[in-house]
């Protein structure tokens, strides 16, 4: 499953923006994780936190932070600028959640990715994506990738 | 609770005419009627002496005649004769509803008047394109409008409920490409390499294999636009047999709601035999779904309180069009309500 979440889509948290969270829906389910935006602070991230630097386009740096329940939830964040075709790989029980910086970005040759756009990949299909570069700047992106610590595998839950 | 600040489907352009007709919109009552220039006109369906549904009177001229004791008002919604007296309270008006028509469809914006942008109103062109070739249906749902949204953006309902007509045992094997973008919902799915359905292929006069596709595009809360169709395998949409079904739904009340249809297509426009069997076919799929969410309807209002749906990645597009619906309402909840006077 794909999930494009538009730049207008997402959800405001206090100062920061919400990108993607499991449940979706909450309170009907156990909480697992949710990947944000925020503003880069002196203070350190909330424990279960992980924080990545991402350049806006308005020449600032937020931070993509993913928290989740240990119990349930490995993650792992990173972001890189796209200045050349690459392609994310991801296994079935793996959820991976990217976010576009500043520029654009081309997904599968038809979804353009631009600022805070995002992608969230759940579930046996696809495993592959392909980006491009789809702007005159390299674009910063960051990726969250999310593994269940049980033998049920991770999916996004609505 | 229902948003207001939207347009939603009235009415058939046909319905309306020289005869007040009247609906309810969102427990609205509405009064249609047309000016003797053809403009179509809504005004709230009571009148504001005594509260007697003007849709019972007259029209006389361009102004509507309360058939109890006779008070007139104009397109704009003012009193303009009152028989029994030769003037006229100030407060004798009723409100007046922006009104849209276009492609066949009238739209009436319920909410605050100053926020109705007729540009708002969503693309429905297909209908009346002549390249296009388009089946209707008009069916009143016996469940609240939040089931048909459901309903549609989940299309997996198809290979269950619809077998015989647009369903395949393959749909829900097919996984889905969400996108949300500010207030629309679009749920995508394609299905490589697989035999078209048997309404379609009887229709499209196809057989073999084919890439099928139906993508759901909800702008919240009123409206779908269904974008279907087959095309040659690993060929462009574009160049395929397409179908465009748009659906204006309209709430009446809260387990009550209009369902506004159009199928519009771009093969076998000029059938007839096509045309007719695709009315019976597209008939009988909506019937198949009045029935199964009127017994749905039934099925939540007896569930214990606290009882939610257990829902799964293939209603990702449920449960984000249920947060832009949470979020248009909050919004207005959040606003004060607009002092409703005459139309402008």
């Amino acid at each position: 499953m794909r999930l494009l979440l538009r730049r207008n889509a997402h959800r405001a948290v206090g100062e920061a923006i919400e990108i993607a969270a499991a449940p979706d829906t909450p309170r009907r389910e156990q909480w697992q994780w949710h990947v944000r935006v925020t503003p880069v602070t002196d203070t350190s991230p909330a424990p279960d936190t992980l924080a990545v630097a991402l350049s806006r386009g308005n020449g600032t740096v937020a931070a993509v932070e993913v928290t989740v329940d240990p119990a349930q939830v490995l993650a792992a964040v990173s972001s890189a600028d796209l200045d050349r075709a690459t392609r994310i790989d991801r296994t079935a029980g793996e959820l991976v959640v990217f976010v576009v910086g500043t520029g654009a970005i081309l997904v599968e040759g038809r979804h353009r990715l631009s600022e805070l756009d995002a992608y969230v990949l759940a579930g046996d299909d696809p495993l592959t994506v392909d980006l491009h570069p789809d702007s005159a700047e390299p674009a910063p992106y960051a990726t969250v990738r999310l593994r269940s610590t049980t033998p049920t595998p991770l999916s996004w839950v609505p | 609770m229902f948003v207001l600040n939207t347009w939603y489907v009235a009415a058939w352009s046909h319905e309306v005419g020289r005869e007040p007709a009247g609906r309810v919109i969102c427990e609205l009552p509405i009064l249609l009627y047309r000016t003797e220039d053809g403009a179509a006109v809504a005004l709230a369906d009571r009148c504001a002496h005594r509260g007697y549904p003007l849709s019972a009177g007259t029209l006389v001229g361009d102004s509507i005649r309360c058939g109890y004791h006779g008070f007139a008002y104009g397109p704009d919604g003012r009193c303009t004769h009152v028989p029994a007296q030769p003037r006229i309270p100030p407060r004798t008006r009723v409100a007046g509803y922006p009104v849209v028509e276009k492609d066949g469809w009238i739209w009436v914006w319920p909410g605050d008047a100053e926020l109705a942008d007729p540009a708002l109103v969503p693309d429905t062109h297909w209908m009346s394109d002549p390249a296009w070739a388009t089946v209707t249906h008009t069916v009143l749902f016996q469940c609240r409008h939040e089931l048909i949204h459901d309903n549609l953006l989940d299309l997996t309902h198809e290979s269950f409920l619809h077998a015989s007509t647009v369903g395949d045992d393959y749909i829900c094997r097919h996984g889905i490409t969400v996108e949300v973008d500010g207030d629309v919902v679009t749920v995508d799915r394609l299905m490589p390499g697989v035999e078209a359905p048997p309404l379609y292929a009887r229709t499209m006069q196809t057989e073999g294999l084919y890439d099928r596709f139906h993508a759901t595009e909800f702008h919240v809360p009123a409206y779908h636009v269904l974008h279907s169709g087959i095309t040659a395998q690993d060929r462009p949409r574009t160049e395929g047999h397409l179908i465009k079904v748009l659906n204006g739904i309209t709430p009446v009340d809260e387990k009550t709601t209009w369902y506004y249809y159009a199928f519009s297509r771009n093969f076998a426009v000029d059938a007839e035999w096509a045309t007719r069997e695709l009315e019976t076919g597209l008939a009988t799929v909506l019937q198949e779904d009045a029935d199964a969410l009127a017994l749905q309807e039934r099925g939540l209002r007896s569930r214990p309180a606290g009882e939610r749906d257990v829902l799964i990645g293939q209603d990702a597009g449920v449960a984000k069009a249920r947060h832009v619906l949470n979020r248009l309402l909050a919004a207005e909840a959040a606003e004060p309500a607009p002092v409703r006077t005459a139309a402008r």
